[in-house]
């Protein structure tokens, strides 16, 4: 120990290493990912495997006994969506073979488990049990019978590891609901994680969504399905003078409450359907009227 | 200094390993209490600054692995902290009641407040005020922690 007894030279050898450990945890700031990744799985699969399995078994216990009400809607909610996206499945193939369309693929629905690593480094992420053995891959959307959770960002074999939308780096191209209004989505922070919202960018200034209308994923880039909700309009966040409107939107589902999800095995594809209508998902506009050139408007 | 230094270093690898089962292990996230800055804190008092940081950096680094952002944020920030923990006994004598909690107190929030600082480019003003209460809870955690601790190990420990 080099203390108020130790010679200079100690305390200069002492000081030393220190800069130096601190200068290597600098260093590691600026490794790429994919260069972390190896070590990080490594450890994951190591030191912190006890912890995330005891997370497992907790979880499992959980669901039996205290949240056995909660987790089972969830579940019946999930299933209820992928049995409605398996008849929409078998009808959209009757009636392409009846038009003699080809056959069209969309995403696989896989249901997963929510764990949670509840470190500062990991906020805003989950691990789901599903990885890619499963057909999980990076940008994978999962979401719940409300709405949409995040998307993966790593995956190993058996499990991966997801964004949830309070993330920084969240971002989904949206629109509104009946298709007039497109925007991008992206997360802000509030006072407290539980207050974080989302808003929705770049939409034309000309433009006038009311409080209340939903908002879903618009399917551009390829990266989520189309029509999955992401929230409801709860107001104007800003205007820059006659070039765009920022929408705040009240998120469809909140990270922390999830703990069953669906992740869909491809990326891309039209989940619409599936919260059209009475169904599990988000409340249905209570009438739809028809809208300027007979497009169908939520109230 | 180094006297029962099995029993001391038994505390500060319970309080890490207590870290990681409430963090992860029963997932309370946020409700838990920092305590790896607490663990590398006390530490860092009886340690000199090279093994402190060397603490520090290693706990650190094993959450630093559970994020996909930000790899060797935390690692760092322990470092810093267990490097001017160490240095703190040339100018605190540290054996004042309240010595203890104001440490854990100061040393959490600077921490946090340096971990925002490399995580993102600004850091909002509300997160110095929820950084605060997650140094008081970790201070206070780690407060009762010692407590107990001397009380099981005597205060000799």
């Amino acid at each position: 120990m080099a203390d108020f007894g130790s010679s200079r030279r100690e305390r200069r050898r002492d000081a030393a290493i220190a800069i130096s450990v601190l200068l290597l945890a600098f260093l590691l700031l600026f490794l790429p990912l994919r260069w972390t990744r190896p070590v990080r799985q490594a450890i994951r699969d190591t030191v912190v495997r006890p912890f995330v399995t005891t997370q497992a078994w907790v979880a499992a216990r959980r669901a039996e006994r205290e949240d056995l009400t909660i987790v089972r809607a969830q579940r019946d909610s999930l299933a209820a969506v992928s049995a409605a996206q398996a008849v929409l499945a078998v009808e959209n193939a009757r009636l392409r073979s009846l038009l003699g369309l080809a056959e069209r693929a969309g995403p696989v629905l896989r249901p997963a488990r929510v764990l949670r690593l509840g470190v500062a480094a990991a906020e805003s992420t989950f691990l789901i049990d599903v990885g890619s053995d499963d057909g999980v891959t990076v940008g994978s959307p999962v979401f719940t019978a409300e709405g949409l959770v995040g998307v993966v960002a790593e995956v190993a074999p058996r499990s991966a590891q997801a964004i949830d939308w309070t993330n920084a780096e969240f971002r989904a191209s949206a629109m509104t609901a009946d298709g007039q209004v497109y925007g991008v989505v992206e997360p802000r922070r509030g006072a407290f994680r539980e207050l974080d919202v989302l808003v929705m960018t770049g939409a034309p200034f000309h433009s006038d969504v009311r409080p209340g209308r939903r908002v879903v994923t618009s399917g551009r880039g390829g990266l989520f399905p189309r029509g999955i909700p992401l929230g409801e309009v709860v107001g104007i966040e800003d205007a820059d003078t006659g070039w765009r409107k920022s929408y705040v939107l009240r998120p469809a589902v909140r990270p922390e409450s999830a703990v069953a999800v669906l992740v869909a095995l491809a990326t891309g594809g039209d989940l619409s359907d599936l919260w059209r209508g009475p169904g599990p998902g988000l409340p249905a506009p209570q009438q739809r009227a028809p809208g300027p050139g007979g497009v169908p408007q939520d109230r | 200094m180094a006297r029962r230094p099995s029993r001391f270093t038994f505390f500060v690898a319970t309080l890490a390993f207590a870290h990681f089962l409430l963090h992860i292990g029963l997932g309370l996230g946020r409700i838990a209490p920092d305590l790896l800055i607490v663990a590398t804190l006390v530490a860092a008092r009886r340690m000199s600054a090279a093994g402190a940081v060397t603490l520090g950096f290693a706990l650190g680094f094993v959450e630093d692995t559970l994020g996909i952002q930000g790899f060797g944020v935390r690692a760092f920030a322990l470092g810093t902290a267990g490097f001017f923990g160490a240095r703190s006994r040339s100018f605190v004598d540290g054996s004042g009641a309240l010595f203890l909690p104001v440490y854990l107190f100061l040393g959490a929030w600077a921490t946090d407040a340096l971990t925002w600082f490399l995580r993102a480019d600004a850091v909002p003003p509300e997160v110095v005020l929820q950084a605060a209460i997650g140094a008081a809870w970790a201070a206070a955690a780690g407060g009762i922690a010692w407590l107990v601790f001397r009380r099981l190990a005597g205060p000799s420990a």
